[in-house]
């Protein structure tokens, strides 16, 4: 490095503003350059005078009063800014109506929260069973295999407090494989198994409570379909990994085969 | 230069362009880095450090030019 060189970084260097590697050649240059050198003591010196604190005074007692009473703007005292509701510049009835606004759409809105969250359980209860009753080694797919509905229907009496309606669909490409119980929504409930192809169907079947409910469908809940309907007082839950086409299918195949035998 | 008047000093500065004040007293009064100066002054990096360059090589000349009248 020469001194032209040296010109154009030290002072980047006399305020570290310079990366590691050129600093050790400023350094190393100022070692070998008396000329330099003496340019930069006397940069340090400056540094140092500047630094000394001579060149700051503190403010004379009461100038920025005088100041401020010259220019008309008094100092503006440190208050919270008021509180928000306050702009709207309410009398005392018009103030409450913001709060009975909220209470009313409260009183609305909760029943149809808890039944969401209510049917949202199910629905991770629903979708867990059926999952359950597929995987490979524990698969526990049906307690009566059978593509009978006479074998299946009666299977369930004196094990479930109601009696499932049972429709074969084997004609229709949905073959009955079987029956099982499980336990949904703290209570036993049936299990109806059928076959699309190579994927399973579970029906799941139990009494409605009061209120009923409306059908739903249910698309891609981690990669199955679900479908919910209430008839004759019993809550239906078909779920699958068939299409949404074909589980639409069944349950129409369903609904319709199941009424006029029961 | 080693016991410098702070009289001569501060006049000196005051004498500085606006430009070159600026950037002298953003870094060696307020010790803001490059980039902070930059950002305030509202010019390049490489602005901030020509111009500290020449105010300190003004500075210095100012403060010779007042001990040499004196």
């Amino acid at each position: 490095m020469n001194c032209q060189e040296l010109q154009e970084i030290i002072h980047a260097y006399f305020d570290g503003e310079l990366d590691l590697v050129r600093s050790l050649a400023v350094e190393r240059h100022l070692q070998d350059c008396a000329l330099c050198a003496r340019a930069h003591q006397a940069r340090q010196s400056l540094r140092a005078a500047m630094a000394g604190g001579a060149l700051y005074f503190p403010l004379p007692k009461g100038l920025e009063e005088r100041v401020r009473s010259a220019i008309g703007r008094p100092k503006q005292a440190e208050t919270p800014p008021p509180p928000w509701w306050t702009r709207w510049n309410l009398s005392w009835p018009g103030r409450l109506i913001p709060l009975a606004t909220t209470a009313l759409l409260l009183l609305i809105a909760w029943p149809l929260f808890t039944h969401f969250s209510a049917n949202q359980g199910v629905v991770d209860e629903v979708l867990s069973a059926h999952v359950r009753s597929l995987m490979s080694d524990t698969a526990h797919l049906t307690d009566v295999a059978s593509s009978d509905q006479h074998t299946v229907k009666p299977w369930f009496t004196g094990k479930l407090s109601f009696s499932p309606a049972v429709v074969d669909l084997g004609h229709e490409g949905f073959p009955l494989l079987g029956g099982r119980l499980d336990y949904i929504e703290n209570q036993p409930v049936a299990a109806l198994v059928y076959q699309r192809r190579k994927h399973f169907i579970n029906l799941f079947i139990w009494p409605a409570g009061p209120g009923g409910g409306t059908r739903r469908e249910l698309e891609g809940r981690q990669g199955y379909n679900l479908i919910r309907w209430v008839e004759f007082g019993m809550v239906h839950w078909a779920v699958s990994d068939v299409s949404p086409k074909d589980l639409r299918e069944f349950v129409q195949l369903v609904q319709s085969g199941s009424a006029p035998t029961r | 230069m080693e016991k410098m008047d702070h009289q001569a000093l501060r006049q000196a500065i005051a004498d500085l362009p606006a430009e070159f004040r600026e950037v002298l007293v953003l870094r060696e009064l307020e010790g803001l880095s490059y980039k902070e100066i930059a950002d305030i002054a509202n010019v390049p990096l490489g602005t901030v450090m020509s111009r500290l360059a020449r105010a300190r090589d003004h500075l210095r000349t100012l403060l010779l030019a007042r001990a040499e009248v004196k």
